[in-house]
C-alpha cells in the first residue's frame, strides 16, 4: 500500500492493521519523505474505522485448509487451544512436515488468500476528465502534483491512483488502453519498478514514462511541461 | 487441576542424533514447567532456527518458531502484548551470538522479564557443524580444514559485561541442577540468560561428559559481581549454577510511566484508535 498525503496516511495505516490480523500477512505500508515533511490542510479528518482481529473464540486447527485460504486465528492465552507458528513448512496444527501432500496444499491454501484478498481490494481511483486524452497512472506523492496540474491546462487529463499496489487491480488500466487514451507512468525514481510489476501482472507495457530522479519530488512544472510535447 | 509432565509431550518423534543434549534440557524445561505449576497453555516458547530449534513440535504450549537469530524478539513481543504468559525463549550459540547477537545485547540492557535457554553446543549443528564464536580455538571445523582462525567470545564475560539481573550457567547432563535454574530464571522479574553447555556428539565430540564432569564446579546462588565476572572467566573450572542474580534492576514494562496503575493487558486494548494524544491543540 502506498499513501499520497495526511488523511490518506491516517485512513490506509488502519486498513493496514485490520488486513494483516484478518489475512495473517505482513502489509508493507509506503510512504514518502514528500510526504512526511510536507504540511497539509485539512478541516477534519474522517472517522476511525471498525478495528477488525480476524479472531475465532475457540479454534482447533490453527492452520486449517480452507477454501477462501484464511484460517481461523486465535490469541495465545490460557484454557485455549496450543498451537506451533512455524517458519517451517507445516500441517493443520502447526506441526513440520516434509510430506509432499501438505506441503502443496498449504501452498496452495496460502495463495488463494491472496486471491481472497485481490477480490475484496478497492478498483485504483480515478481523477479528472471523463473523456481524457491523456492519463496518468502512479502512485503515492505523484498524484498531488499530477492534480494541481490538471486546473492549469486545457488539455483533457486524467490519474489513475493506486493506493493498493500489491495484489495489483489493473482492468482499469487494460480499459482505458482499449479507449485509445494515451496512458502515462508517472513514478519518482530511475528504475520504474510500479511498470515492472504492471507488466508482470498484466503482461502489458507501457511505453510512455515520465521518472524524475534527480532526489527532488515532482513540481507542477515538470507535469505541464510533459504535456506540452 | 494437577499438572503432570506428560502434558507437556507431543506426539512428533524427535529427530535429535541418539545422544544430544537436547533431549535432556527439554526434559529439565518440561520438569521446570510443571513444579511452576503451570499448564502449556500458559507458556509462549520462542523458538530460533537450528537443532535447538527442531524442539519447537516436541514440546507443548503456545510456540512460535519464527526467523534465525530472532527468538528474542518475538518472544519480547509475546511478553509485552500480555504478561499473564510465561514467555521463554530457546535459541543456539550460532542464532545467539552471530545472527542475533544485537537482540541479546539490548534484551539484556532492556531488562524484559523473559526468559532465554542458549543451547551452547559450541557450533551452527543444523547445518553440519560449523564453526562459531564458542568453537574452542583452533578446532578443526567443517570449511575450516586447517582449524578454527578467529577468538572466541565467552558468553558469561559478555553478559555480565552489560550489567544483567539474571546470569545462570547450566549443563545438559545434570537436569537435576538444570531444571532448578529454568525454575529460577522464569520466577526471577527480568531477563534471565540460561547459558546451557549442550552436548553434540556429532559435531563437538572433544566437549563430551569426561571433558565436563572434570571441569564442572556448582555454585550457590551469587549476587556478587565481581565474583560472578571471576567464575567465568576462571579457565581451568566451569561453574554451574546462579553465576549472577540482581532482583534490585527493574524490569522494562515496570519502568513504562503510561502503563502505571493499568490492570489490563496491552492484547486486550485494541478498541479504537485516537490520535488525540499525538496531536497539539
Ligand atoms: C538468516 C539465516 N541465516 C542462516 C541460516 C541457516 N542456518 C539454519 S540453522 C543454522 C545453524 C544454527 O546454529 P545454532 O544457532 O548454534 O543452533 P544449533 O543447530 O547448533 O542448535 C544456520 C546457519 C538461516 N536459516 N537463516
Ligand atoms: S547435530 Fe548435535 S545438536 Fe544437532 S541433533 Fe545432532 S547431536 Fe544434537
Ligand atoms: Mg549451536
Amino acid at each position: 500500500m502506498s499513501v499520497s498525503d495526511a488523511t490518506d496516511a491516517y485512513e490506509l495505516i488502519q486498513d493496514a492493521f485490520n488486513i494483516a490480523e484478518e489475512y495473517q500477512i505482513s502489509v508493507t505500508l509506503l510512504t514518502e519523505k514528500q510526504i512526511s515533511e510536507s504540511l497539509f490542510n485539512i478541516k477534519t479528518l474522517p472517522q476511525p474505522k471498525k478495528i477488525k482481529r480476524g479472531l475465532v473464540k475457540n479454534g482447533q486447527k490453527r492452520y486449517e485448509i480452507t477454501s477462501n485460504g484464511i484460517s481461523p486465528r486465535w490469541i495465545p492465552q490460557k484454557g485455549k487451544k496450543t498451537y506451533l507458528s512455524n517458519s517451517d513448512e507445516h500441517d493443520e496444527y502447526g506441526i513440520s512436515t516434509e510430506d509432499e501432500k501438505e506441503i502443496v496444499e498449504m501452498s496452495e491454501k496460502r495463495r488463494r488468500k491472496m486471491d481472497t484478498l485481490k477480490k475484496k481490494l478497492p478498483q485504483p481511483k480515478y481523477y479528472g476528465d471523463e473523456k481524457p486524452t491523456l492519463v496518468f497512472v502512479g502512485m503515492g506523492s505523484t498524484k498531488n502534483v499530477v492534480l494541481d496540474a490538471m486546473p492549469l491546462t486545457k488539455k483533457r487529463l486524467g490519474y489513475l491512483h493506486y493506493q493498493y499496489i500489491y495484489p495489483l487491480k489493473f482492468e482499469k488500466i487494460l480499459e482505458l488502453n482499449k479507449q485509445g487514451v494515451k496512458i502515462v507512468l508517472i513514478e519518482n525514481n530511475q528504475e520504474g519498478g510500479f511498470g515492472k510489476l504492471i507488466k508482470e501482472e498484466a503482461d502489458f507495457y507501457i511505453p510512455n514514462t515520465l521518472r524524475k530522479y534527480d532526489g527532488r519530488p515532482f513540481f507542477v512544472d515538470d507535469i505541464l511541461e510533459y504535456i506540452k510535447k | 487441576m494437577k499438572i503432570d509432565i506428560t502434558d507437556y509431550n507431543t506426539n512428533v518423534t524427535p529427530t535429535w542424533c541418539p545422544g544430544c543434549g537436547n533431549f535432556n534440557i527439554h526434559l529439565a524445561l518440561k520438569k521446570a514447567l510443571v513444579e511452576l505449576k503451570k499448564s502449556p497453555s500458559e507458556v509462549v516458547f520462542s523458538f530460533d532456527i537450528g537443532c535447538n530449534g527442531n524442539g519447537g513440535d516436541k514440546i507443548d504450549g503456545f510456540r512460535v518458531k519464527g526467523l534465525h537469530g530472532r527468538a528474542i524478539p518475538l518472544a519480547v513481543g509475546a511478553h509485552l502484548a500480555n504478561r499473564k504468559m510465561s514467555v521463554i525463549a530457546s535459541i543456539g550459540d550460532g542464532g545467539c551470538l552471530h545472527e542475533g547477537i544485537d537482540h541479546l545485547i539490548h534484551a539484556v540492557r532492556s531488562n524484559y522479564d523473559i526468559t532465554l535457554l542458549i543451547h551452547n553446543n559450541q557450533n551452527f549443528a543444523l547445518t553440519t557443524g560449523q564453526i562459531t564464536s564458542t568453537t574452542i580455538e583452533g578446532k578443526e571445523m567443517y570449511a575450516f580444514p586447517k582449524g578454527k582462525t578467529e577468538g572466541n567470545i565467552n558468553i558469561g564475560e559478555l553478559v555480565l559485561s552489560l550489567e544483567p539481573s539474571f546470569y545462570a550457567r547450566g549443563y545438559s547432563g545434570d537436569i537435576v541442577q538444570l531444571t532448578e535454574i529454568i525454575k529460577q530464571g522464569v520466577k526471577h522479574k527480568g531477563f534471565s540468560v540460561i547459558e546451557i553447555m549442550q552436548l553434540c556428539p556429532t559435531y563437538n565430540k572433544e566437549s563430551n561428559h569426561e571433558f565436563f564432569n572434570g571441569r564442572i564446579s556448582k555454585i550457590e546462588k551469587n549476587s556478587d559481581i565481581k565474583k560472578a565476572r571471576s567464575y567465568v572467566s576462571n579457565k581451568n573450572k566451569l561453574y554451574t549454577g546462579i553465576i549472577y542474580c540482581n532482583s534490585k534492576i527493574k524490569d522494562y514494562y515496570s519502568k513504562l510511566e503510561n502503563r502505571k496503575g493499568k490492570k489490563t493487558e496491552l492484547v486486550n486494548e485494541v478498541r479504537n484508535y485516537s490520535i488525540k494524544n499525538i496531536l497539539a491543540d
